[in-house]
């Protein structure tokens, strides 16, 4: 019983992480079709930024704003210089552009800081570990369920009741019908874009006082499993991506806990599996709606 | 633009004449040709609106009526000609830039935000003024003139009935305070019966100050609502007159299809 | 079979490519062993990306599986031909008996490509029915999938450490050959008649279908050919390098050959070329820089990854900037001609063009058939009609858009489809060429029932269409459009093929043949899209508008030029138009449709005196309530009480 409610822990705090990646990739498709394979991008930018405070022996709260700061302006700094010049393109040609951006950025990242990862100790306090029941809970295990929770209840909020997140549900139905109430459609794709990069940053943080250390591929790896939780819940589809997230996060812990050891590097491979059957049997999942974006 | 929607003017029943000689042109389109795709849509269609006026775009199907307002709207970049209002050059300004300006845009088909509600299509209409407290007014205007909104606020648009949806769609348009409202064939889908009620509201807007623009291929019936009326065929303008003008059907059909009888 | 097709100028400009390249590479690797060496792979890497862009290029679907197939084909030689000495260490508990196997290197170069095709082509039924970016991100999972695969099972591969002790036997003259091979087949498929089929469906899938190309099989086909040769190349890369691992076949292999199809263009060899010697360069150039060089007095910081960080760097400049490629879809050939009309030699400029005769022009070799009217009497004199809508119906989303419509169409005879907005026209039209199926109701074709057929089967049965807005194969020459009908004719219809050369001349688009469809003006391209469709040799053409845009000079000419193409082809037209003073003059009998009903059906004459008609296009009167209009507000004529309207404290 007490494995099994570890591994619930384990499943939601992974999942935690995973659904806001998926959001965060969500966020941006379901207004402008494209498929940002760079925005794991966001989340490495995020860590080194913090990796450059912190080497500036700043305190732990300054770290974590400006990693958020540096997310939210690369996530801007993206929109506007590589996607706003082709908006116009097909959704394939953007989709290679985000790649393109990922290379650019984690070779950077190894080029210019370093090739080698770059551990990042998190504060003490982080570490401190309760006894609820016979079951041993790590405060920021906790910290990463009650974050997450607080970050998708904000995005509910800013969706629903502020007027820019109308305009944003809006504009994921019908770009051209927004402009028509006067939206400018730049303020638009840039709220979303800079949501995204919020949302990447908060998962940066999350996964840091985890992993405890970045590498300047880390990215890469980290998108496929935003993506995946996307396929899962329909691309597109907020909530949906959110759901597709948890569903992965403890889908991964099962496997991880349950397969026999020779077979848990499969993992990866049996959840690409799981999405391209999904996408086979189901491919209106990245079907675009009546009116993609075409400014 | 957040002038908040005027008084009635009392007294006023019914179409009132053609303005007067005094009376602003608030909208001139000059020569405008728009291609859609290698077509010409619009071959060098010249038309006005004075402020006041209700005025209709007549014409069949494919004649280049809904280019004609996607192109004064910014929707779609006219390829040469112009467009002025209120003696502004606006030719190939954006929507978003037109809707500041004052004009405002009921597409074809609506285009309601289906997954939002009733409440949540109009606060939008109002996102970018920026006097809230008359966006708020305008808001319980609307609520008033359209009760069955007010009844359905918290309802998914997407959920209301064709003549509810036109209603809304009015409603949310009117929230971008516009002077100038464009309708672009708002009979579309609608029971005859319907189409009367909508085309009353319109009146009833007109004596409430608003200028009013509507393409429709339902000729007759908007012909008594109007003070005048173009009729275009295969982009180019067949017919204007004023509506009792219009009401020699003989003629109309001419201009309409081409054939006479 | 029609997969491959030789003519000499597609032959020999896929041997000038690789000439010059690998003239490139021979000089290059004359400047030592290591050289050679990056000559070699830069060989392979040819192969590899000509070979991936058979596939993305033709297809327009990017793969990022192909890599995957590379990986495959490099592990399954490497097993193969290892000594069973070095096997016995690295996969000692390999299955099948596999460690103790040695198979001669073009043996097991030979099984890495089949066994890399058969999985391949198991993959690629599932793919090539999806589009765009979903097929895209299950060739993704594919590459995920190997990956994890060529990790996970150490018995067989090893696992992530090297597996080494692979035969060397790849040297710059086998690359070289392998290249030649493969640039030359894939040349030869890329304008055979599947290679057509599958550039066409690119440009336009609907409009393919339309006339008969099954796309689903033709992109199959690219398919299975690109991941040959990708095989191909990574067994070849195996037998270079000597020792393979996993992670040489994932992301980094990926983002190079990407850069390399980015840069030079996806969509033809040529440009594939051409990417792959760019960024090769680049790449050396980058790396030379990123070992920290000392340059006179100046010493370079080592930088590792700068050349990677430039595969980016191309390919965000070049989707923003050029996203065709350098090359676009030019192949080499027409670098000559382009060098040609420079020098003035060529002779198409775009007066002539405009010139062209009218369409639909009988050409003397056609004899003036039996007077139009002979055939028009088809429906008084009781023949069978042609094509037989009975109470066809079909709702979308609860709208009903056509409601219980029936109409007949008689041999040779020109029908219109006229009716207001939102009536059903092109709806019907799209049921009866298979785009939609109907909810109810029964389409009959000569006899057939064809209600539920795909519009690829509708369309080999014989009947043609044209499309609203102009749906040509833009990046495909004129007579390349046309021929891809033809081509359908011949292989189903053999009764009713004509040479694409003759439907050329018959339409008087010899000036314009060569042309890529998508530069001409627009009034050509519609006689481009006729042209394709008669090329079926359809018993039935359906017309979606044809006389959209055109002025009533043109308006004209076109009743000829329709008439011209019934009397020729002796089809049956049945045609949709707002333009009514054309399809009055045009048609010989016409259905009215109204909110997806048919609310008359006559002569022009009869149409045009049914007070019907006159209410359909102009609407009624007077509607119920328009008299309570001076008294009521709006909101109450909706019936919801309160004169709110007139409040005065608004």
């Amino acid at each position: 019983m007490n494995t099994l409610l570890q591994q619930i822990l384990n499943g939601l705090t992974l999942g935690s992480t995973y659904a806001l990646l998926a959001l965060g990739i969500a966020m941006v498709f379901s207004i402008l079709h494209l498929v940002n394979f760079a925005h794991g991008e966001l989340i490495a930018l995020c860590a080194y930024a913090m990796l450059g405070l912190r080497y500036l022996n700043a305190p732990w709260i300054v770290w974590v704003i400006g990693g958020l700061a540096a997310a939210v302006v690369a996530a801007l700094a993206m929109e506007r210089l590589a996607f706003r010049p082709i908006r116009h393109a097909s959704p394939v040609s953007m989709m290679v552009a985000s790649l393109g951006l990922l290379i650019l950025i984690s070779f950077s990242l190894e080029a210019f800081v370093s090739p080698r990862a770059r551990a990042i100790p998190q504060p003490e306090w982080m570490n401190r570990v309760f006894l609820v029941g016979g079951l041993q809970v790590g405060l920021k295990y906790v910290l990463i369920i009650v974050v997450t929770g607080l970050s998708l209840l904000g995005v509910l909020l800013l969706l629903r009741r502020t007027i820019i997140g109308t305009a944003m549900r809006a504009a994921a139905e019908d770009f051209d019908a927004v402009r028509l109430m006067g939206v400018r459609a730049d303020r638009v794709i840039a709220t979303s874009f800079a949501l995204s990069g919020l949302l990447a940053g908060i998962a940066a943080v999350l996964i840091l006082s985890i992993r405890g250390s970045v590498t300047p591929h880390m990215g890469f790896s980290l998108v496929l499993y935003g993506f995946i939780g996307n396929v899962i819940g329909g691309l597109g589809n907020l909530w949906g991506a959110v759901l597709g997230g948890f569903l992965l996060g403890f889908a991964e812990t099962i496997f991880r806990a349950f397969l026999p050891s020779n077979m848990s590097g499969f993992t990866n491979g049996l959840l690409f599996v799981i999405v391209a059957v999904i996408l086979v049997l189901r491919p209106q999942v990245l079907m675009a709606p009546k009116s993609a974006a075409r400014v | 633009m957040g002038r908040p929607i005027p008084v009635a003017q009392t007294g006023a029943q019914g179409p009132a004449t053609s303005a007067g000689p005094c009376a602003t042109t608030m909208l001139r389109v000059d020569r405008l040709v728009t291609r859609y795709g290698a077509i010409e849509a619009v071959r060098g269609v010249s038309l006005t609106v004075d402020e006041g006026e209700i005025v209709a775009v007549l014409g069949p199907n494919g004649a280049g009526k809904s280019t004609i307002l996607a192109s004064i709207m910014g929707l779609v970049r006219p390829a040469s000609g112009t467009v002025h209002f209120l003696g502004k050059d606006v030719t190939g300004m954006e929507p978003e830039a037109m809707v500041r300006m004052g004009v405002g845009l009921v597409p074809e088909g609506r285009r309601l935000f289906k997954e939002l509600t009733v409440n949540d299509n109009l606060r939008l209409g109002a996102a970018t003024r920026k006097d809230k407290e008359a966006a708020k007014n305008d808001l319980e205007t609307m609520f008033a003139m359209f009760p069955i909104l007010k009844e359905r606020r918290n309802q998914l648009a997407g959920l209301l009935s064709g003549g509810e949806a036109q209603q809304l769609a009015i409603a949310r348009t009117m929230m971008t305070a516009p002077r100038l409202l464009c309708l672009d064939e708002p009979s579309l889908g609608l029971a005859p019966l319907l189409v009367s009620a909508v085309f009353e509201m319109l009146l009833d807007l007109r004596s409430r100050g608003y200028t009013i623009l509507l393409v429709e291929q339902n000729a007759l019936q908007v012909l008594e609502f109007v003070d005048r009326a173009y009729v275009i065929r295969s982009g180019e303008i067949k017919m204007e007159a004023s509506a009792e003008a219009m009401q020699d059907e003989k003629k109309l059909l001419h201009a309409y299809l081409g054939v006479g009888d | 079979m029609g997969i491959f097709k030789f003519t000499r100028r597609n032959f020999i400009g896929g041997v000038v490519a690789c000439v010059l390249l690998g003239g490139a590479a021979l000089l290059y690797g004359t400047g030592g062993v290591s050289m050679r060496h990056i000559a070699t792979v830069m060989v392979l890497n040819a192969i590899m990306v000509v070979g991936t862009q058979v596939f993305v290029g033709h297809s327009g679907v990017l793969s990022f599986g192909h890599i995957g197939f590379v990986g495959i084909a490099a592990y399954v030689t490497a097993i193969l031909s290892a000594p069973a000495a070095v096997k016995q260490t690295v996969i000692p508990h390999a299955p099948l008996g596999l460690a103790s196997l040695q198979l001669p290197v073009p043996l097991a170069i030979l099984a890495a490509v089949a066994v890399t095709t058969a999985i391949a082509a198991i993959i690629g039924l599932f793919i090539c029915r999806m589009n765009g970016i979903a097929a895209s991100i299950v060739t993704f999972a594919v590459l995920i999938v190997v990956n994890s695969v060529l990790i996970n099972w150490k018995d067989l591969t090893g696992g992530a450490e090297a597996f080494y002790g692979i035969p060397v036997k790849t040297n710059l003259y086998w690359a070289l050959l392998g290249l030649l091979a493969t640039v030359v087949v894939l040349r030869l498929f890329t304008y055979s008649r599947v290679g057509l089929r599958v550039r066409a469906s690119r440009e336009d899938e609907v409009a393919a279908r339309s006339i008969g190309i099954g796309v689903h099989r033709s992109r199959y086909v690219a398919w299975v050919l690109s991941a040959m040769f990708t095989a191909l190349g990574g067994a070849l890369f195996a037998h270079l390098l000597g020792a393979i691992a996993p992670a040489l076949f994932y992301e980094n292999l990926m983002f190079l050959q990407i850069a390399m199809l980015v840069l030079g263009g996806i969509f033809s060899v040529t440009g594939a070329l051409v990417g792959v010697v760019v960024v090769t360069v680049i790449s050396e150039a980058l790396r030379w820089l990123g070992d920290g060089p000392q340059i006179g007095s100046l010493q370079f910081p080592m930088i590792v990854g700068l050349s990677s960080l430039a595969y980016g760097v191309i390919i965000v400049i070049f989707m923003i900037w050029r996203p065709g490629g350098l090359l676009g879809d030019r192949e080499i050939e027409e670098v000559w001609d382009w060098l040609k009309r420079r020098r003035g030699k060529d002779t198409v400029p775009v007066s002539t063009a405009a010139a062209a005769p009218p369409m639909g022009a009988v050409p003397a070799a056609i004899t003036a058939d039996p007077p139009a009217s002979q055939l028009t009497s088809a429906r008084r004199s009781g023949a069978k009609p042609i094509l037989v809508v009975s109470s066809v119906g079909i709702h979308f989303a609860g709208l009903r858009a056509v409601d219980d419509v029936s109409i007949e169409v008689y041999p040779g005879e020109i029908l219109g489809l006229i009716g207001p907005n939102g009536a059903g026209k092109t709806t019907l039209l799209n049921l009866i060429s298979g785009l939609y199926t109907a909810n109810s109701g029964e389409i009959m074709f000569q006899g057939r029932t064809v209600t539920h057929l795909a519009p690829m089967k509708i369309a080999r049965l014989g009947v043609g269409r044209t499309f609203q807005t102009t749906r040509l194969f833009p990046l495909l020459s004129v007579r390349e459009n046309v021929e891809t009908a033809s081509q359908v004719a011949q292989q189903y219809r053999p009764q009713v093929y004509r040479h694409v050369d003759e439907i050329i001349v018959q339409f008087g688009l010899q000036d314009v043949a060569q042309r890529k469809a998508g530069t001409l003006p627009f009034g050509i391209q519609r006689q481009v899209e006729i042209a394709r469709a008669v090329a079926l040799g359809p018993d039935l053409l359906l017309l979606d508008e044809p006389a959209a845009g055109t002025n009533e000079v043109e308006s004209l000419q076109l009743i000829d030029a329709v008439r011209r193409v019934r009397d020729v082809e002796k089809c049956a037209i049945l045609l949709i138009d707002h333009d009514l003073p054309f399809v009055m003059n045009l048609c010989e009998h016409l259905y009215v449709l109204d909110a997806g009903k048919v609310i008359a059906e006559g002569s022009p004459d009869e149409i045009q005196a049914d007070e019907k008609v006159k209410e359909a296009y102009l609407g009624t009167q007077k509607a119920a309530g328009a008299e309570e209009r001076k008294g009521g507000s709006a909101a109450e004529s909706f019936g919801q009480g309160s004169a709110a309207a007139s409040r005065s404290d608004v």
